[in-house]
């Protein structure tokens, strides 16, 4: 398999978590999320980031909400729910120990 | 003042590319619900507003987002609403078809033997075993798209449509509800490919369905017969079978379907001079109930963890 390949595949599961980690930070406009994911390679173009947020908000994950922006125009957010946080929370465990065992596995017998 | 005039110009066009990519998205989301769709609409225009003032152009903003074809994929794969709708709707109807050909080929040969040919073409004459193998070769012309290779498969259902229908209108005109089926297999996935089909489509059929109803009142009603009371039982059923098609839920379908199997049934039992007629009218029946329930059928959702 390719490099791109691996990535790709490995990313599509953590996709939706590095969403929620992002907007535990702060609620964000969608650009504002698709350029924050853009600049981690996470996301090839904003063309992949709506499809996931309306799956996300269906799911209960994620809710737009509509706000005056700083240049005073409404601007639709998304902000994490509570179910959202849960859901990161629970990730968070499974990653950490995930990412133990496969970089003690890939680390070698010492 | 150029600058202000560039600025409107430039906010005109926005709005074309924009609308434009609403329009297309809207047309390709209407497997989803209201809710859905207006959620997704309401991203793809914050998506432009957000784009515009970052100082993207509404084309660099469309680049983002892909083209509406497959950007709306992305985002009934992410729903999981299934891609093998169409196919489904495709082979159920084919096969359908093919089964039509094999359930015409057993009421010629058996129920009709004396005019066992597909008649004008090929007056054949024979017994046994060479005639049942004979009349079964439109069964096998119907069954070919779905045995070639899927590239192949659209110029052969064309030719395959192409053929039943020359067979059934100028040689035997019993293959019309094969005919008619085969149609609806290149058809219904096409008017059905970006979800519910739109509403003309099931006025249509409810139309062609109440047509024989209507224009039997018009005759009685011009005197050229009188209304005896299975008549009337008839043209109320016609009439209620267009209605139930013009509801725009898969089970009225099946419903006018299941009225077809039993009437192309009750046809091979009991054969009167209406035969024929009544023969086509379970055709049609069957074909357009069952393209409007497969049509209508509720999205199937992939399983999720």
């Amino acid at each position: 398999m390719s490099e791109e390949r691996i990535s790709t595949n490995l990313r599509k599961g953590v996709l939706e978590y590095c969403v929620l980690a992002l907007l535990s930070q702060g609620e964000k406009y969608g650009l504002e999320l698709a350029d924050a994911l853009t600049a981690r390679e996470l996301i090839a173009s904003e063309g992949s980031l709506y499809p996931l947020l309306a799956r996300m908000r269906e799911n209960g994950l994620v809710e737009p909400r509509r706000e005056t922006s700083d240049s005073g125009r409404p601007r639709r957010y998304y902000a994490i729910t509570e179910h959202g946080t849960e859901q990161l929370a629970t990730f968070t465990r499974v990653w950490t120990s995930l990412a133990a065992q496969v970089d003690a596995l890939l680390e070698g017998p010492r | 003042m150029t600058p202000s005039t560039t600025t409107t110009e430039q906010t005109t066009m926005a709005t074309d590319t924009e609308q434009s990519y609403l329009r297309a998205v809207t047309k390709r989301l209407r497997a989803l619900t209201p809710e859905q769709r207006a959620a997704v609409l309401d991203d793809v225009r914050a998506h432009f507003a957000d784009a515009a003032e970052a100082g993207r152009t509404p084309e660099q903003a469309v680049e983002g987002l892909g083209d509406p074809a497959t950007f709306t994929r992305r985002v009934q794969a992410e729903l999981g609403h299934d891609a093998g709708r169409l196919d489904r709707i495709r082979r159920v109807l084919q096969w359908t078809a093919v089964g039509m050909a094999v359930f015409t080929a057993m009421f010629e040969t058996f129920l009709w033997p004396e005019g066992m040919t597909f008649g004008l073409l090929v007056p054949y004459r024979g017994d046994g075993f060479a005639v049942v193998l004979w009349s079964l070769v439109p069964a096998l012309v119907t069954a070919l798209p779905l045995v070639v290779p899927a590239r192949a498969r659209t110029g052969t259902a064309v030719a395959v449509v192409a053929v039943l229908t020359v067979l059934a209108l100028a040689a035997q005109m019993t293959f019309v509800p094969t005919a008619m089926l085969a149609w609806a297999a290149l058809v219904v996935p096409v008017a059905a490919r970006h979800g519910r089909p739109a509403p003309a489509w099931r006025i249509t059929g409810g139309a062609l369905l109440m047509l024989p109803g209507a224009l039997m009142v018009t005759g009685a009603i011009a005197g050229s017969w009188g209304l005896e009371a299975d008549a009337v039982a008839y043209i109320a059923a016609l009439l209620g079978l267009g209605l139930l098609i013009t509801v725009g839920r898969s089970w009225t379908g099946a419903v006018v379907a299941a009225v077809g199997v039993g009437v192309l049934v009750w046809a091979t039992l009991d054969l009167g001079m209406l035969v024929l007629a009544v023969w086509w009218a379970g055709g049609l029946f069957l074909t357009i109930g069952l393209s409007h329930a497969l049509a209508h059928a509720a999205p199937r959702r992939a399983d999720r963890a």
